[in-house]
C-alpha cells in the first residue's frame, strides 16, 4: 500500500514540469488578449473577455444567452448533468472504500454523455434556436453512448444459458437494425445539410475581381462602409456580403466588420451613424460625419444569402449629387461619397 | 497432415493480404478521386499535399524519435496520434518564436519540411521494410473497414462544398482574416490588431502555414482545412474510446455514431460556423487518449503529450476547462487502477 501511494505521488508530480508547458502558453495567450483589448480603441474595454468569473460560466453553463430562451430544456439539461455526474462521483467513491477497482466500463455510460454534454452546453446559444434539432441531440446521444457500449460487450465472455447473454444478443441486434436505418437516412441529411453551406458562402469569384481592383485603385487611410450590414441589436456587427473577407484578400479596410480592428472612434458611435444614414441616404450631415471619420466608399458584394441589411443600395442612386459609382462589374458595385471643396 | 494443414494456413493468410490489399488499393482510389474531383482540383491538390508535408511527416517523425509511438499498436493509431503532434510542434514553434519577436519566413518553412522528409526517409531506410510485413500486420480489417468509413465521410464533406471560396457564416472569417494578417506580419502576432478573445490564434496559425506553403488564400484553405478536420472528428473520439474501453469495436459504433447519427458537429459548422470548435474537439479527445496513455510513461512522453494539450488550448478557450474536468477523473482512475509493473 505504501509503495502503490509513493508511486501515485511521484507520478502526480512528474505531470508538474509538463504541465507547466501548457499554463505557460494559457497565461502568455491571456497577457496577449490584455494587451491586444488595451490597444484597441473600437472593443469594450470594461467587460472582461477572461477571466475566473468567466471561466465559472463556462463550467457551469448558466447564464448563456441562448439557453434563456428555452427555461424547460435548460433545466433538462442541468439536471442530466448533474445527476450524470453525481452517480460517477457516488461509484467512484463507493469503489474507492470497498477497495475496488473502478473500471471504465463502470463509468463509461455516465462519463461520456456527460462529456458530450459538456461540450455541447458551451455551444449551446448555438444550437438551441433550432428547436427540433436541439430535442433530436438531447435524445439521441445518450441512447447512441447506451447502445454504443452495448456493442461493446463482447458476447463470449458471457454465458449463453444466463439472461444478460440473451438482453445483450437482443440489444445488440436490434441496435444495430437501427444504426444501419438512422445511418442510411442520416447519410443523405448530412449531404443535404453539407449542400445548404453552399448557400452561406458569400465570396464568389466576382467579388474577388472587386478585391483586387480595390487593392489597387482605393488608397489605404480610406475606408469601406458595407452597404448590406445587420445584428446590431446583439452588440456586434454582421455584414451580410462579401466584405466580411475583404481583409483576408486585401490591405485595405472595412468599418464595422465582423473581425474588429484598432481604427476610428468607437464602434457604438459608427452604429448610430450608420443607422441615421440607413434612414435618409442624402442627409448630408451624416455624410459629413463619414467624410470626417474618412469613409469615403460604400461596398456592395455580389451574393447576399441573408438579403439586403439596413441599406438598399438602390437608394445611392437617388442622390447623384452625394454619391457616384466608381465600379461595376457582375454585381458587386462600389460607390464613393463625393468630395465637396471644403471636405478635402 | 501437418503440411497440409500449413499449405491451407499459408493460403488463406494470402487470400486475406490480397483481399485487404485490394480493399486499400480501392479505398486509396476513392480518396484520390474525391480530392481531384473537379472544380479546384489544382487547390485541393496542393493543400492536401502541404497539409501531409507539413503536418504529418514531422509528427511522423517526433513519434519515433521519443518513441511515443509506443503508445498505438498499429499505423491508423499511430496516423491519428502523429497528424496532431505534428500540428502541435508547428503552432508550439510559431507561437514560442513570435513571441521571442523571431519572424517566420516560408523559406524557413520549406528547409523545415525538407530536413524533416530527409529524417523520415532515413529512418525508413536504416529499417528493413517489408511489404508483407506492412500488409500482414498493418493493413487489416480494421483498417479496412475504418478507411471505408472515412472515404464515406469524406465525400459527404469534401463533394458538397467544392468549388466555394469561402466557409459560411462569419465565425470563419476571423481564422481568414488572422491568418491573412499573419502571412503578411510573418506570423508576429503583436502587430495584428484585431480582436482576439474569440479565438486564439492556434487553428489561425494551421491555416496561415498552409495558405503560404501552397500559394492558395486564407479563406479556401480556410475551408478545406476545417472539412479536414471534420472528417477526423470521429476517429479521434474512436480512438479515446478504443483506449479506454480496450474494445475494438465500440471504436466501430463511436464513430458511425458521430459521423452519421449525431449531426452536431455538422451543425455547429453549417449552422453556426464554427470551424475552431471543430478542430478543437480532434485537439481535445487526441489530447485525453495520449494523457491517458502517458500516465505512469517517462518524462519525454509527458512533454510531448503536453504539448498536444497546450496546442489544444491554443485552438479554442473551451477546450481548457473540459480537458482539465474529465482529465482529473482519468488521471485518478487510472493511477488507481495501474498494475504493478
Amino acid at each position: 500500500m505504501k509503495r502503490k501511494l509513493k508511486r501515485i505521488i511521484i507520478e502526480s508530480f512528474s505531470w508538474i514540469l509538463p504541465s507547466l508547458i501548457f499554463f505557460f502558453v494559457l497565461v502568455v495567450q491571456l497577457e496577449r488578449i490584455q494587451n491586444n483589448q488595451e490597444a484597441s480603441t473600437l472593443t469594450d474595454t470594461s467587460k472582461e473577455i477572461f477571466s475566473i468569473a468567466s471561466l465559472r460560466e463556462y463550467i457551469l453553463f448558466i447564464q448563456r444567452p441562448g439557453l434563456c430562451y428555452y427555461p424547460i430544456q435548460k433545466t433538462i439539461l442541468l439536471i442530466f448533468c448533474f445527476l450524470s455526474y453525481m452517480i460517477i462521483l457516488v461509484i467512484f467513491l463507493k469503489k474507492l472504500l470497498k477497495k475496488k477497482k473502478i473500471s471504465y466500463d463502470n463509468l463509461s455510460v455516465l462519463l461520456f454523455p456527460f462529456i458530450f454534454y459538456m461540450l455541447y452546453s458551451t455551444n449551446i446559444s448555438v444550437i438551441s434556436y433550432f428547436l427540433s434539432m436541439y430535442i433530436f441531440i438531447l435524445v439521441l446521444v445518450p441512447i447512441a453512448f447506451v447502445t454504443s457500449y452495448v456493442f461493446s460487450i463482447n458476447l463470449n465472455s458471457l454465458s449463453k444459458k444466463t439472461a444478460t447473454y440473451k438482453v445483450t444478443k437482443v440489444s445488440q441486434i436490434l441496435s444495430t437494425i437501427v444504426f444501419i436505418f438512422v445511418g442510411l437516412i442520416n447519410v443523405l441529411l448530412l449531404l443535404r445539410m453539407n449542400i445548404h453551406v453552399r448557400y452561406l458562402s458569400v465570396v464568389k469569384d466576382a467579388d474577388i475581381e472587386a478585391f483586387n481592383w480595390i487593392e489597387k485603385n482605393i488608397d489605404s487611410d480610406k475606408y469601406i462602409l458595407p452597404a448590406n450590414i445587420g445584428g446590431f441589436g446583439n452588440n456586434q456587427n454582421f455584414i451580410f456580403d462579401s466584405l466580411l473577407y475583404l481583409r483576408a484578400f486585401t490591405t485595405r479596410e472595412e468599418v464595422l466588420g465582423f473581425v474588429q480592428g484598432n481604427k476610428i472612434n468607437d464602434n457604438e458611435n459608427l452604429r448610430k451613424l450608420y443607422l441615421e444614414l440607413s434612414n435618409n441616404v442624402g442627409n448630408e450631415a451624416t455624410i459629413k460625419k463619414l467624410l470626417d471619420n474618412n469613409i469615403i466608399y460604400i461596398f456592395d458584394g455580389s451574393y447576399k444569402p441573408w438579403e439586403e441589411g439596413y441599406i438598399n443600395s438602390a437608394e445611392f442612386e437617388k442622390y447623384p449629387d452625394n454619391y457616384v459609382k466608381i465600379y461595376s462589374r457582375n454585381d458587386v458595385e462600389i460607390y464613393q461619397i463625393i468630395l465637396r471643396d471644403n471636405d478635402i | 497432415m501437418k503440411s497440409k494443414y500449413n499449405c491451407k494456413k499459408i493460403f488463406i493468410s494470402y487470400k486475406k493480404i490480397l483481399t485487404n490489399l485490394n480493399l486499400l488499393i480501392l479505398n486509396i482510389i476513392a480518396t484520390l478521386f474525391i480530392i481531384i474531383l473537379p472544380p479546384n482540383t489544382i487547390e485541393y491538390l496542393k493543400i492536401f499535399s502541404v497539409f501531409i508535408l507539413l503536418f504529418l511527416l514531422p509528427g511522423i517523425v517526433l513519434l519515433k524519435v521519443t518513441k511515443v509511438n509506443n503508445l498505438a499498436n498499429n499505423l491508423i493509431d499511430k496516423l491519428l496520434l502523429s497528424l496532431p503532434v505534428g500540428l502541435s510542434f508547428w503552432i508550439l514553434s510559431v507561437f514560442t518564436l513570435t513571441y521571442l519577436n523571431i519572424r517566420i519566413y516560408l523559406a524557413e518553412i520549406i528547409i523545415i519540411i525538407i530536413l524533416f522528409t530527409i529524417l523520415l526517409i532515413v529512418n525508413f531506410h536504416n529499417k528493413k521494410l517489408s511489404f508483407k510485413n506492412l500488409i500482414d500486420h498493418n493493413i487489416d480489417t480494421r483498417f479496412i473497414i475504418l478507411y471505408s468509413i472515412f472515404n464515406i465521410i469524406f465525400f459527404i464533406n469534401i463533394i458538397p462544398t467544392k468549388g466555394l471560396i469561402s466557409a459560411p457564416l462569419h465565425d470563419p472569417a476571423q481564422n481568414s482574416v488572422v491568418a491573412y494578417q499573419l502571412i503578411r506580419n510573418d506570423f508576429l502576432y503583436e502587430g495584428i490588431p484585431y480582436y482576439t478573445s474569440h479565438y486564439p490564434p492556434g487553428a489561425a496559425y494551421i491555416v496561415g502555414l498552409v495558405s503560404i506553403s501552397s500559394g492558395i488564400n486564407t479563406a479556401t484553405t480556410n475551408l478545406v482545412i476545417t472539412n479536414i478536420f471534420h472528417t477526423l472528428v470521429p476517429f479521434s473520439f474512436g480512438l479515446l474510446l478504443k483506449t479506454l474501453f480496450k474494445n475494438k469495436n465500440i471504436e466501430y459504433f463511436s464513430n458511425i455514431i458521430l459521423s452519421f447519427i449525431s449531426m452536431y458537429t455538422l451543425m455547429l459548422y453549417s449552422k453556426a460556423g464554427k470551424n475552431s470548435q471543430i478542430i478543437a474537439y480532434f485537439f481535445l479527445f487526441i489530447s485525453w487518449t495520449l494523457f491517458h496513455n502517458s500516465i505512469y510513461k517517462n518524462l519525454l512522453i509527458k512533454f510531448i503529450v503536453a504539448l498536444v494539450i497546450a496546442a489544444s488550448f491554443l485552438i479554442h478557450y473551451n477546450n481548457f476547462p473540459i480537458f482539465i474536468i474529465i482529465s482529473f477523473i482519468i488521471f485518478i482512475n487510472r493511477l488507481i487502477n495501474e498494475k504493478k509493473t
